[in-house]
């Protein structure tokens, strides 16, 4: 901060305070108060201040919820499959369109648009599309020649509807950053391999999957972040049923904190419910890292 | 002359005997409140509609303007929670279902007891007519001692079917659970219509099945507190319950809630519906309805155990952190007056008020079978359609994940015995606070 030896300025400091202020009171208060609360017992309660009850409500989540596990699981299945499929096949089409075409455009901003759509929206088409009795799923199962299913009415097939649901939505983020990666990718290295007679299959794995790593790593940070907290999309189409089947920890934690009243144990699963986010990504990172090395 | 001087002497000792009289400002005032503004949390239905329509009737009389701030059930809960933890002094009347959420609501002190201005006077109309409620659905928004809501409507499950399917097939309407069972088998024609249509989503099944298990002998709690859940009666219910359903159900019954069961009979995709009788008038709206004159009421099947009909009513509480509790409770008196009750009524919604169901020219208009049905049941209601725990929320998915265990084809022993020891370490943990 000094310069030609004179004195330390306020000034820059006063600058950045109105920014560290806001940031104070918009992301450290509420994370620091749902810290303080989850070391209390509280229903809400207009008569009765919360209860200090230290490590208790972490001793319960981690020891005796079995809500806790079930949601834990369903999460995890969620998560892990859809974040997959996305990567997979938002990568496989983006080397698809990432070549010229009638009509690219136009697809490309088709394939755009689930993302662009609100999930409220959304979700409510889909509950419609699953509908077993007069949804358009059922229809197509049928004309396929395949039983009609329950969909989001069955324990079995809720899981793996609500994961078509997002792969539907979140593939094209996938297939953007993809592509817009590809897009930038130098065009010698693909002389040189044609010119040595690699094939596409070849080009593909060995050049072009290297080359836009990084991104599509970020793209799957990006996924499982997002996948880890995913609540509007399942709360609108199955609210977490049929009984627990589809209740990932988001929906669960709403449930203790907004229907229970619980709000010193919801915040205790809501630290956790971070701790796993941030760890998930944490391990994702140094994977990276460890790769490069 | 000498009258006026004997008066003038009386007033001027009833004024010296100070504030503990206050006879002279003890006279009811519509305009006591000029001026003010009061802000509702409401219930985005039909009532809410009624009252938001009529508002600038109230303003008129009372000089008090009202925000409406209404939202579907559980958006409104959760609203009401933030609001409430927070003792929020700008909410000054919110909707509430005391069967359901009173106890918790009336321990965590979310309610302003309403006696006080019931007593005084000065603040209520005497028009209003307090006895004129049915003493049942009166006395179930009491908890404690105290008055904690007035009720905005008077709801009993009844079973509507489908008049024009039943004669078709020479049916006559089931009496058991048992004939309603062999009903739902013999009408059961899918994808065109299923045989019986009830709620199965967790949070929703609950108040359906409660009948079923009343009907079997069961109830919610046992004597001692414990859950009742684990016992034959609530077995042989959920069994029954689950059998119907699955055969000669819709097949995304998991899922349904209220909404899904009303749209089902309403586009005639349905033969039996057990649910609130409150759906008479939309049954009836040919803009809505496909099943217009084709469908009648009948009482709620029995069991083994004979059969307890249920009651629920959503109604309308003042906040106990509101600083304008008298403007409220003159928005809380107009709202459930019975010139505010009777359009309602006459649209097919049932109301609380008795002098409105002996009224002879709306009589004479209502649905034979419905009236009679509905004025029968609220003789002996009970609301039994939710468990009376401070944890309502909790036992309710308890039971529920069961039923949608039993709906999934599991054993709905194991699951019955899951839910109760979850029930009971839940009831044992909010007691003991």
């Amino acid at each position: 901060m000094t310069r030609g030896g004179r004195q330390p300025h306020a000034a820059p400091w006063l600058f950045v305070l109105p920014a560290f202020a806001f940031l104070i009171a918009a992301v450290a208060f509420p994370v620091l108060y749902t810290g303080v609360l989850s070391f209390t017992r509280w229903s809400a309660s207009a008569t009765e201040p919360p209860v200090w009850i230290g490590l208790g409500n972490y001793a319960d989540v981690v020891f005796h919820d079995s809500g806790f596990r079930n949601s834990l699981l369903v999460t995890a299945y969620f998560t892990g499959v859809s974040v997959v499929i996305e990567v997979v096949l938002g990568v496989g089409l983006a080397q698809l369109l990432n070549r010229d075409f009638i009509g690219r455009g136009l697809v490309r901003t088709l394939l755009i648009l689930p993302v662009a759509g609100t999930p409220v929206a959304l979700g409510l088409v889909w509950r419609h599309m699953y509908n077993p009795s007069n949804g358009i799923m059922n229809w197509l199962v049928s004309g396929i020649g395949l039983r009609p299913q329950r969909w989001l009415s069955d324990v079995t097939t809720v899981l793996p509807s609500l994961i078509l649901f997002d792969v539907w939505q979140w593939t094209p983020l996938v297939m953007l950053i993809a592509l817009a990666a590809m897009v930038a990718l130098p065009p010698e290295p693909y002389e040189a391999a044609v010119i040595d007679g690699a094939n596409a299959l070849q080009i593909f794995f060995h050049l072009t999957l290297p080359l836009v790593r990084p991104a599509v790593a970020a793209a799957a940070m990006l996924r499982l972040m997002d996948s880890l907290k995913t609540f509007d999309q399942i709360y609108i189409t199955t609210q977490g049923g049929p009984g627990t089947a589809s209740q990932t920890l988001n929906l669960y934690v709403f449930e203790q904190a907004f229907r229970y009243l619980k709000f010193g144990y919801a915040s205790a699963l809501l630290l956790v419910l971070f701790v796993l986010i941030l760890a998930s990504n944490l391990i994702l990172v140094s994977l990276r890292r460890s790769e490069k090395a | 002359m000498r009258r006026f001087t004997l008066a003038a002497a009386l007033v001027a000792v009833v004024a010296m005997t100070g504030p503990t009289s206050t006879r002279a400002q003890a006279r009811f005032d519509w305009k006591q409140a000029q001026g003010t503004e009061i802000r509702v949390l409401a219930l985005r239905v039909w009532f809410t509609d009624h009252f938001k329509a009529n508002l600038p009737e109230f303003e008129r009389l009372t000089g008090v303007k009202v925000v409406f701030e209404d939202y579907p059930e559980d958006a409104l809960r959760q609203k009401l929670a933030v609001e409430m933890a927070a003792r929020n002094k700008n909410i000054d009347l919110f909707q509430s279902g005391a069967s359901l959420e009173g106890k918790r609501f009336s321990t965590s002190g979310w309610y302003a007891d309403l006696n006080p201005l019931l007593r005084d006077a000065s603040a209520t109309s005497p028009d209003w007519d307090q006895k004129d409620f049915f003493e049942t659905v009166w006395k179930a928004q009491q908890f404690g001692g105290q008055q904690i809501s007035v009720p905005l409507q008077a709801v009993t499950q009844v079973m509507f079917y489908r008049k024009d399917l039943f004669d078709a097939a020479g049916l006559k309407p089931p009496k058991t659970l048992d004939e309603l069972e062999a009903a739902a088998k013999r009408l059961h024609n899918p994808p065109g219509v299923v045989g019986f249509a009830s709620r199965g989503r967790k949070t929703q099944a609950p108040y359906s099945w409660a009948h079923f298990l009343y009907a079997h002998g069961g109830n919610w709690f046992s004597p001692d507190g414990k859950s009742g859940l684990a016992t034959s009666a609530a077995l042989n219910a959920t069994n029954q319950y689950a059998r119907i359903l699955r055969a000669y159900g819709d097949p995304g019954v998991a899922d349904n809630g209220p909404v899904e069961v009303q749209t089902l009979f309403l586009q005639g995709r349905a033969a039996i519906i057990l649910d609130a009788c409150s759906w008479a008038g939309i049954f009836n709206n040919p803009e809505k309805s496909k099943v217009v004159g084709k469908w009648a009421v009948a009482p709620a099947p029995g069991g083994p155990a004979g059969v307890t009909y249920e009651l629920w009513a959503w109604s309308m509480s003042v906040s106990p952190f509101s600083e304008k509790k008298r403007a409220a409770w003159l928005f809380l008196q107009w709202a459930t007056s019975k010139e505010m009750q009777r359009p309602l009524q006459a649209k097919g919604f049932p109301m609380p008020r008795q002098s409105l169901w002996v009224d002879p020219e709306w009589r004479a208009k209502a649905e034979p079978s419905w009236l009679e049905t509905v004025t029968t049941q609220f003789a002996s209601a009970k609301p039994i359609g939710h468990p009376s725990a401070i944890a309502a929320a909790e036992v309710v998915d308890a039971v529920g994940t069961a039923i949608n265990g039993a709906l999934a084809g599991k054993d709905a022993k194991a699951e019955l015995e899951v839910a109760a020891r979850n029930v009971n370490s839940v009831v044992e943990r909010t007691d003991k606070r």
